[in-house]
């Protein structure tokens, strides 16, 4: 039995959660080391992964924060009354 | 986390600490400032309104989180926009016989201390933006917010594999639209 290209790109989920049983792992080992779009394909989808985990939050608009914080003071003024 | 240091979760603690990411998880869920806001807002005089509940409790993040889902979901219900046409499945570029379609080219390297530059957090927003909503649900809260496929299925209503096929599909979806824009890198 051999992978299919198509077949490598659904499990790469499993392969990088580390969930591929053995067999499955060898298979892939095996099509990765003759496939070289294959390896390249791989390589994107952890860079895609890792990108995904390094996008930062960003401060909030400053005229939206200056209103929102007016909203929550007036909030949390409400609520001692 | 939440508290302040005598372990009080204060209205302004509220707003520094959780307001941006609050707007943020809104924001790429929704893709739409506007929308963002709305449901910022709503949600934070919700958190204070109910502040007293939360003294101390550990729990503060995972209920909020639940919160803002739900905030950005009603939204989503009340403009009722719907996507329209067929959705691209990236697991369609393949042959028949299972071989890649189109040339699959290498991205340059990135650093290992990787931090994204102006235009490639721009880049990465635009992708996340164009993601059909049912994929980018999942992969804001896994990829972006890092949660438990088994929480985000919770959250969701999903099963644990629907949760995962979504996910992996986004992921291809980004990788596509990202790949336009590193592989023109190294012509």
């Amino acid at each position: 039995m051999t992978f299919t290209c198509r077949k490598v790109a659904e499990l790469l989920i499993d392969y990088v959660e580390g969930s591929m049983t053995e067999e499955q792992q060898n298979l892939l080992q095996m099509h990765l080391c003759g496939c070289v779009p294959c390896a390249i394909y791989m390589h994107t989808y952890r860079d895609t992964i890792r990108l995904t985990h390094a996008l930062p939050d960003e401060p909030l608009p400053p005229e939206f924060a200056a209103r929102l914080k007016a909203v929550l003071d007036e909030t949390s003024g409400s609520r001692g009354q | 986390m939440a508290e302040s240091a005598n372990g009080v979760l204060t209205p302004e603690r509220v707003f520094h600490d959780y307001a941006p990411r609050v707007y943020n998880l809104a924001r790429r869920m929704l893709g739409n400032d506007a929308d963002a806001e709305d449901v910022t807002q709503d949600v934070l005089v919700q958190v204070i309104r109910k502040l007293d509940t939360f003294r101390g409790d550990a729990a503060f993040p995972t209920w909020l989180h639940r919160v803002t889902v739900n905030a950005a979901l009603a939204n989503r219900r009340k403009r009722a926009r719907r996507e329209e046409g067929r959705v691209h499945d990236p697991l369609d570029a393949f042959t028949d016989d299972g071989h890649h379609v189109d040339h699959v080219r290498p991205w340059p390297r990135l650093p290992d201390n990787l931090a994204l530059d102006r235009e490639q957090k721009q880049l990465m927003e635009q992708a996340i933006a164009s993601l059909p909503e049912m994929y980018r649900d999942v992969f804001v809260l896994a990829d972006v917010e890092q949660m438990p496929n088994a929480e985000i299925g919770e959250l969701l209503n999903l099963s644990v594999p629907a949760v995962k096929s979504r996910l992996h599909r986004a992921r291809l979806m980004m990788r596509d639209a990202l790949s336009r824009h590193y592989e023109e890198r190294l012509r």
